[in-house]
């Protein structure tokens, strides 16, 4: 069978992107996998992909890069102006141009491949209207279901009915698609992210580090993270909290961590290309986002072995952790409550240590040869 | 796949790898395992046979086994491990670490005694500094001390403090710094002078690199200089005092 991916960038990191090139990596052992990039910015990819699966992109924005006549001329004068296509309220409009509308559109109505998965609201949206008719059609919905503008959402509501499926990362998000979706032809299933086989270092317990990663952008609630923990040092001084990730807001939580005067407390380590090996450093990770569309970081810490202190937020952290068992649950938005959650796992260390054991196996669950598994069910169902 | 490099995949991993105080390497395998250990250092290839670390030279060494690399699962990281071992006088220091692609190596470095920085209070007029000594003789019984701050090409400046055992504690008085500061910015080393010996302020007994942009402590201001303590390149502490900008 071949398979393509559509998504926005392939050459930077996050978790959409990480996410996809692991399952296109798993399902290239039995499978042509192809991932199309609509934008690329540098040479090669930030993130691993396994060597069979084919890369290529559409829109070259590397400095330098020619569009070949005879769109030359065409191709710098549409860059200019805004897409028609995308929703203004798609998240990454502004990546999208008038060019990119018109590379995108040519592009669906050649692509010839028997499953076609797109990524974002944007391009699930491009694939209804454009793609080829024997094409099976799936867009994968990264962000939960109230995550999207009403603009945007009513051209989800008039075109995902034209999908073969929609696959959710929540079973939340699967009720609310199904709602939506009644009496149409589209299928709904739910598909978490999968954990890439292979070893990994584990956590020993025996540093007194909060992990946090992920970029650093306010839908990821670092400034509370950062009240809450200047809470926990109140009382327990001699823990630290490292958070991994750079982005927009960046100089702001530096300057937040300053005046709450945790600088003997809290480091802004920046990216880094090995987050197990720092997860496994670490004794407890905390998600303090607004909104989490799965929440593959508490995976990969369950995998090191590290539990997890969680806002209950929409959506993704209340399925994957069971409270007591493999990690916390906080209510949201309660700066109060993900301290105390914070200091109720730093103080229990045996029930740390209980937890983290769990976390291993509850890891397990999110094998991604599991997870592609479902996916070929989910193909074959299709395809019936 | 990922993340494992040059180990081939199914390849034996490592349960433990750390240094011992002793500077020998021990590594647990899940069951027992006779291969011989080898190391061999990055920059000149040379081979060392063995885990007994002493007299290892400086640098990166990887770690060899049944000629692959040696893969593990132990992050090989532990902070209070780091302080216990710098807790008595060496001259070199040897870590165990797994490279981000899963592999074991040891770090070997020259190390001198100094004072490793654990907490910093920038605040009522005065830099206040906890640490611990490393890689010297802890003293026995509590001790006077000095937190001394010496301009680079400049005056030096004296306050109180005290050692017990290991732990130093001192604080220095940011007003005599800026006393008639006339350049722009002028940079301050900070020392512990204990027993008549100056001991650099650093904090090295970690994994954290570049602290220099990575950690940034509160400013106090005195009149229009903004006096901030920093970590240098080389992870010590120190102190930018900068006269601030009319329109700053």
């Amino acid at each position: 069978m071949k398979i393509s991916f559509l998504i926005l960038n392939a050459y930077g990191m996050g978790g959409t992107i990480r996410a996809t090139f692991d399952l296109a990596t798993e399902l290239s052992a039995r499978h042509d996998v192809e991932v199309v990039s609509v934008f690329q910015h540098t040479d090669r990819p930030f993130l691993p992909l396994g060597a069979k699966v084919r890369l290529r992109s559409l829109v070259d924005l590397r400095e330098g890069a020619r569009v070949r006549w005879p769109y030359t001329k065409r191709a710098e004068r549409l860059s200019k102006e805004p897409s028609a296509l995308i929703h203004p309220e798609e998240r990454a409009y502004a990546s999208f141009s008038a060019w990119s509308d018109e590379v995108l559109q040519r592009e669906l109505r050649r692509l010839r491949t028997d499953v076609l998965v797109t990524t974002r609201a944007g391009l699930n949206i491009m694939a209804a209207r454009f793609a080829r008719r024997r094409v099976v059609t799936i867009a994968q919905e990264h962000l939960h279901f109230e995550a999207h503008k009403p603009g945007l959402f009513e051209e989800i509501r008039q075109w995902y009915p034209k999908l073969d499926a929609v696959v959710t990362l929540t079973e939340a998000d699967e009720r609310d698609y199904r709602g939506m979706l009644d009496r149409t032809r589209t299928e709904v299933f739910t598909i978490g992210n999968g954990l890439p086989g292979g070893a990994r270092p584990v956590s020993r317990q025996e540093n007194r580090i909060v992990l946090a990663a992920g970029r650093l952008v306010p839908v990821k609630g670092y400034d509370r993270l950062l009240k809450a923990f200047a809470r926990v040092v109140e009382v327990r001084p001699d823990w630290r909290l490292r958070i991994y990730g750079e982005g927009r807001v960046s100089d702001k939580l530096v300057r937040l961590a300053v005046k709450l005067r945790l600088h003997n407390n809290v480091v802004f380590m920046g990216p880094t290309g090995d987050i197990e090996g720092e997860l496994a450093k670490a004794s407890i990770h905390a998600v303090s986002s607004r909104f989490e569309g799965f929440g593959m970081t508490i995976i990969e810490a369950f995998a090191c072995g590290v539990p997890v202190v969680s806002f209950d937020c929409p959506r993704g952290p209340r399925e994957i952790i069971t409270p007591g068992h493999d990690g916390l649950l906080v209510p949201p938005d309660d700066v109060d409550a993900l301290a105390e959650g914070l200091l109720r796992m730093i103080d229990d260390e045996e029930g740390r240590r209980r937890m983290a054991a769990n976390a291993l196996r509850t890891a397990r669950e999110y094998d991604i040869s599991a997870i592609a598994g479902r996916w070929e069910n989910a193909l074959a169902e299709l395809a019936r | 796949m990922i993340n494992v490099g040059a180990v081939p995949p199914g390849a034996r991993r490592a349960v433990t790898s750390r240094v011992d105080d002793d500077d020998t390497l021990r590594i647990e395998w899940p069951e027992p395992d006779d291969g011989k250990i080898v190391l061999r250092h990055a920059e000149t290839g040379r081979e060392h046979e063995g885990t007994d670390l002493t007299g290892l030279t400086a640098g990166t060494w990887t770690v060899w086994k049944h000629g692959e690399p040696v893969a593990t699962d132990d992050p090989g990281f532990s902070l209070d491990g780091l302080l216990a071992y710098a807790g008595r006088s060496r001259g070199r220091e040897v870590r165990s670490v797994r490279t981000a692609e899963g592999t074991l190596a040891v770090l070997v470095r020259e190390v001198e005694p100094y004072v490793e920085v654990i907490k910093v209070r920038p605040e009522d007029g005065v830099i206040a500094v906890e640490g611990l000594i490393a890689y010297g003789e802890p003293l026995g019984g509590e001790h006077p001390a000095g937190l001394v701050a010496a301009a680079r090409k400049g005056p030096e400046t004296t306050g109180a403090g005290t050692v017990t055992g290991r732990r130093f504690a001192g604080s220095v008085a940011i007003e005599p710094m800026v006393a008639g500061q006339a350049r722009r910015r002028v940079f301050w080393d900070l020392f512990a002078e204990i027993r008549g010996v100056r001991l650099p302020l650093a904090a090295r007994l970690d994994d954290v690199t570049d602290k220099k942009s990575r950690v940034r402590f509160p400013a106090q201001r005195v009149g229009h200089v903004r006096v901030r303590p920093y970590f240098t390149d080389s992870d010590s502490l120190a102190v930018a005092c900068t006269i601030e900008e009319e329109n700053a």
